[in-house]
């Protein structure tokens, strides 16, 4: 029976952008991930961890698969993504990951601050209240650092924990249990 | 203003303002009842649609979310892919149950739409979320290639094959229900729509051990739509049981509750939601009681009784020969302990039953094992006559032993005539879990001996077995756990003592395998360690010992003409020795038939009508197919085509009492039945030169009894079953200790269905995988901890090769064309045959089920 190679691709792991407390606001940031880190050592949100909206992973991918959205944050159209993990390198807050393209569902939040704080510092962090946890029919999500982690070998993309998600933090892909942003 | 939810379903825009998971829309408001609810917490996959090009699971998407996309049902597949789909599935032998058939075939569908040539890995990959428990997968995935490969042009659709003209013994029979079950208009209990039904569920103990203080139904009742709130004391005769009738239908206030599945009342409402808010309306206070736990807490002298009568419920003593003095003689003795857990059924469709007042009586729409059991039980809690009460059975979602028992059936049926109207009472998947009798847990000691060439000389062994809060059917199964335990050899001394004890934990009884899956797990087991001790392989201890036609099995039996165990390990020696270090062996026997003096009969009434042969016995077909294998019986003996008979399905009013599905028994006691009443049909046939028209409104009918000994009967060789069939397993690992392959040679005599007996073989294949390696069952302190999605059921991603064969003799049994039970038996060798393996590979003995420290039990890494 013939095999076909299992592409991966690109997931990126926050969903704050403008959802999170702004300090320096988006259109002001200039230059890209690294060149931001390093003009603003105090950051650019409340949140530490998410996504700066600099785009070095745009400039890394070769095929034009990454941008960045309106809101601000890195997004993979995984039509085009081959998961050559490029953008996976630029990344300096290590918010990228691949995947398999049937792994739709995933939490889009690294933030490891106690869910109080995660909550006032962005809209669609997670803060570990453990909603999914209870009701992820496989036990496939756990929390770890403060945030839902999706144990991919036992995940059936159910979508279950998408849907239960009180902060939209964890996020459908198909844009089925939750609403995706138009491509564009 | 309320807002509305607008979406497609199958082409044509609906519209709704009722937030709610979109499968009980489908189902209740739209009928689509092809979308199945197994469990509706998204992890069995039964009612996968296809949204916007991707399968989801419609118990986890709401009609809110559901906004703005387009969703398809298998009702809305296009003519090409309907019979695209049938073909396929039917030709492959992809559909068993059928309960988790169209939820596949949307998976398969959403997959072939993007990918029109998948692969077998991208197959698996696309139904990881779809559970199936009937057929291992292997069957599913070759359906779906095949009906990609159809769809494609590079495949025929072959009509003549669902048409059937030969449908005899051995071909390739299309079975009956393809069609049904996978356009998913086939009918379950939950898919019964009647007139003014109403529903009814239990409200069930917080605890498993309380005394009932006080029940408070007074604010259920006054809700608006609840019809009644029934407590023990609406009961006629508060008792139900398979066998032993010790099974509160409602723990009465005062009492004291026996296990969490125990119901407390039963309220009746207009429709589910009601129903639900009348059941938290409920206040019942309890006083908590220490449960008893296991099998240890309930011998000890001051602990509590489970059952007034005490908590050994049943124990046996198996004996022959002097087997003190036999192992005492030998050369080699091995001893050991082994314990093995509850198993969960699974089987994809929760419990469900429709019941309405009926003639003089009830009657009960059932899914379940045998009609007229159902029908015995339920007269016992009405205290009628059993004529009084009708149950038919739909179709089956799946059994496996653990629709034996009453269920839903007997509380529907309570419901259905105190409140003048249907009722439907359906269960929760974890309502399911938490009731229904598992595979019993054993502990166990196991003595082995044999002489310096190998040879078995005796077996002590002493079987623990945890029957939890009722009986079921402890009995029984503790019995086969027994006179299995000496496996397919013949030797002559043994001393076998078995005890089944009551605790708080979920009930035990039937479970495929009936107690022999856990006592030939521990034998086999010893048999390796024997082998190594004498210095033989573990292929040439069981072939110096295997039974042969003409020799004695250690129960007395002489093995009869058709046994073939030493063609099943010959074939599988090649792919054994092939794999030193990695492969491990195991060979199983199992009884066809109840036996043991029991009166096992079967019976078939044939009418001519309308031109057909109408076949009426009351067998159910759980999955298995047995409904089938009769209609081939007929067929091979009249040499009518199927579309010439019909079988009219188990229905207590119409069609004659054929036992239990259980045992292994449908296809050779029913079968032979269905032969000799078709045998007689044919007499007259060939005397009308085969005309049928001539015997319209002639009926033929058939009882078929071979009488069996019942068990330490005194002759010098009783014989306990009216056959065995007889396997061999090898399973080979690969170097990280994954199940690579499996090998699975059977013995059941005569194959009546090539294409169903390999599913059956993979399925119970995969299921004894589940048993030796991720199946568990876990509790604390009595309350089952586990959730459909977590039982560690296989998913398709996970299965190895699993080669069927079956090995036919030209000596066969006279009965039923030669055709013994493969049911039970493809189940239990591979546990042992893992364990062998494992203990090739790394020589420690697991001794526990599910095993540890294997490549499964790992834990998985987590991404971050």
């Amino acid at each position: 029976m013939s095999q076909r190679r299992r592409r991966r691709v690109a997931v990126v792991q926050c969903y704050g952008g403008c959802r999170a407390k702004e300090k320096v606001p988006l259109g002001e940031r200039k230059g890209n991930c690294e060149e931001i880190l390093a003009f603003y050592p105090g950051g650019v949100s409340a949140c530490r961890w998410g996504c700066l909206g600099g785009g070095s992973c745009v400039e890394a991918c070769r095929l034009g698969a990454v941008r960045i959205s309106g809101q601000g944050i890195a997004e993979v159209d995984r039509e085009k993504c081959s998961g050559c993990g490029l953008c996976v390198k630029a990344c300096p807050k290590e918010l990228i990951r691949l995947t398999f393209p049937e792994y739709n569902i995933y939490p889009a939040c690294v933030n490891e601050d106690p869910g109080a704080q995660a909550r006032k510092e962005c809209d669609a962090g997670c803060i570990a209240c453990g909603v999914c946890v209870k009701n992820c029919p496989v036990d496939a999500i756990g929390i770890q650092d403060n945030h839902a982690v999706i144990d991919e070998e036992k995940c059936i993309s159910c979508g279950m924990c998408a849907v239960k998600c009180p902060r939209g933090t964890i996020r459908d892909y198909n844009g089925i249990f939750t609403v995706r942003e138009e491509q564009g | 203003m309320k807002e509305n939810y607008c979406f497609m379903v199958n082409g044509i825009l609906r519209s709704t303002d009722k937030e709610k998971p979109l499968l009980r829309y489908l189902r209740d408001d739209l009928y689509l009842h092809s979308v199945k609810d197994g469990c509706s917490e998204g992890a069995c996959g039964t009612c996968t649609i296809i949204v916007d090009g991707k399968a989801v699971k419609s118990c986890v998407l709401t009609t809110k979310l559901a906004t703005g996309h387009s969703i398809l049902t298998t009702e809305g597949l296009s003519e090409a892919e309907k019979e695209a789909f049938v073909y396929a599935f039917g030709s492959k032998g992809s559909v068993q149950c059928g309960f988790c058939i169209p939820g596949m075939v949307m998976a398969g569908k959403a997959l072939i739409d993007r990918v029109p040539d998948p692969t077998e890995e991208e197959i698996k990959t696309a139904l990881k979320g779809n559970v199936c428990r009937c057929t291992g997968y292997k069957k599913i995935i070759e359906g779906i290639q095949l009906a990609a490969a159809i769809l494609r042009g590079d495949e025929k659709i072959e009509e003549s094959l669902e048409k059937g003209s030969e449908y005899g013994v051995g071909k390739k029979a299309f079975r009956l229900d393809v069609r049904e079950k996978v356009l998913g208009y086939g009918e379950y209990p939950d898919d019964v729509e009647l007139e003014d039904m109403v529903y009814a569920s239990a409200v069930r103990s917080r605890y498993p051990r309380a005394r009932v203080l006080e029940i408070d139904a007074e604010k259920a009742k006054a809700l608006p739509g609840v019809l009644a709130v029934l407590t023990a004391e609406d009961v006629p005769n508060n008792k139900v049981g398979h066998l032993q009738q010790d099974w509160d239908v409602m723990i009465e206030k005062g009492s004291v509750t026996r296990c969490v599945g125990d119901a407390v009342c039963l309220v009746v409402a207009e429709d589910r939601e009601i129903l639900e808010k009348a059941k938290k309306l409920v206040r019942i206070e309890y006083e908590e009681l220490k449960p008893v736990t296991s099998i240890w807490e309930a011998r000890a002298e001051d602990a509590p009784r489970v059952h007034s009568s005490g908590n050994l419920c049943q124990s046996r003593h198996v004996t022959r020969g002097d087997a003190k003095k036999a192992i005492a003689e030998s050369k080699y003795v091995v001893t050991q302990e082994y314990s093995t857990p509850f198993t969960e059924h699974a089987f994809l469709e929760p419990e469900c039953a429709v019941a309405f007042p009926y003639k003089d009586g009830v009657k009960v729409y059932s899914s379940d094992q045998g009609v007229y059991d159902t029908r015995h039980e339920i007269s016992i809690m009405l205290g009628w006559d059993p004529e009084r009460v009708v149950v038919e059975n739909k179709l089956v979602g799946g059994g496996f032993g653990g629709k034996e028992d009453v269920s839903a059936q007997h509380i529907a049926a309570l419901a259905a005539l105190k409140v003048n109207r249907p009722v439907k009472v359906v269960f929760s998947r974890q309502e399911s879990i938490n009731f229904h009798p598992k595979r019993h847990a054993m502990e166990g000691s196991f003595t082995l001996a044999c002489d310096e060439n190998g040879i078995f000389t005796g077996l002590d062994c002493e079987i623990y077995f945890d029957t939890g809060a009722y009986a079921s059917l402890c009995g029984p199964v503790l019995e086969r756990a027994c006179t299995h335990s000496v496996g397919p050899y013949c030797y002559q001394n043994t001393d076998i003592r078995g005890y089944g004890y009551y605790t708080n934990n979920p009930p035990a009884g039937a479970f495929r395998g009936f107690g022999v899956c856990q006592s030939e797990f521990a034998l086999e087991s010893n048999i390796n360690l024997l082998a190594e001790k004498v210095g033989i392989s573990p292929w040439e201890i069981r072939y110096r010992n295997a039974i042969e036609p003409g020799k004695v099995l250690p129960n007395g039996q002489i093995a009869d003409c058709s046994t073939a165990l030493k063609e099943t390990l010959l074939a599988v020696k090649d792919a054994y020795e092939s794999h030193p270090g990695r492969a491990g062996i195991a060979c199983a026997m199992k009884n066809a038939g109840v036996g043991v003096g029991l009166p096992d009969k079967g019976r078939a009434k044939l009418t001519v009508h309308d031109g057909k042969v109408e076949l009426y016995s009351a067998a159910s077909d759980i999955g298995q197919g047995c409904a089938t294998v009769f209609v081939q019986m007929v067929a091979e003996t009249t040499g009518l085509g199927k579309e010439k008979i019909r079988n009219m399905g188990a229905n207590s009013e119409v069609a004659p009492d054929s036992g239990t599905t259980s045992g292994s028994r449908q296809t050779l006691i029913t079968g032979e039945a269905v032969r000799m009443a078709s045998a007689d049909l044919n007499r007259d046939l060939m005397e009308a030169g085969g005309d049928l028209e001539k015997l319209e409104g002639k009926e033929y009918f058939a009882e078929f009894f071979d009488p069996t000994d019942k068990l330490g009967a005194d002759v010098p060789n009783p014989k306990s079953h009216v056959a065995y069939g007889f396997a061999t397993h090898v399973v080979i690992l690969d170097d990280e200790g994954r199940v690579k392959e499996v090998y699975a040679a059977h013995d059941s005599g005569k194959v009546v269905n090539p294409i169903a007996i390999q599913g059956q073989i993979e399925g119970g294949v995969l299921m004894g995988l589940g048993y030796a390696l991720t199946e568990d069952f876990p509790l604390k302190n009595s309350v089952p901890q586990a959730k459909y999605g977590t039982l560690g059921l296989m998913r398709s991603t996970q299965i190895p090769d699993i080669h069927a064969i079956y090995v036919e003799k030209e000596e066969l049994l006279p009965f039923a064309y030669g055709a013994k039970g493969i049911g039970e038996i493809a189940t239990i060798p591979t546990a042992p045959a893992v364990q062998g393996a494992y203990y090739a590979m790394d020589h420690i003995l697991r001794t526990r089920l599910p095993m540890e420290n294997t490549y499964y039990s790992k834990k998985q890494k987590t991404v971050r």
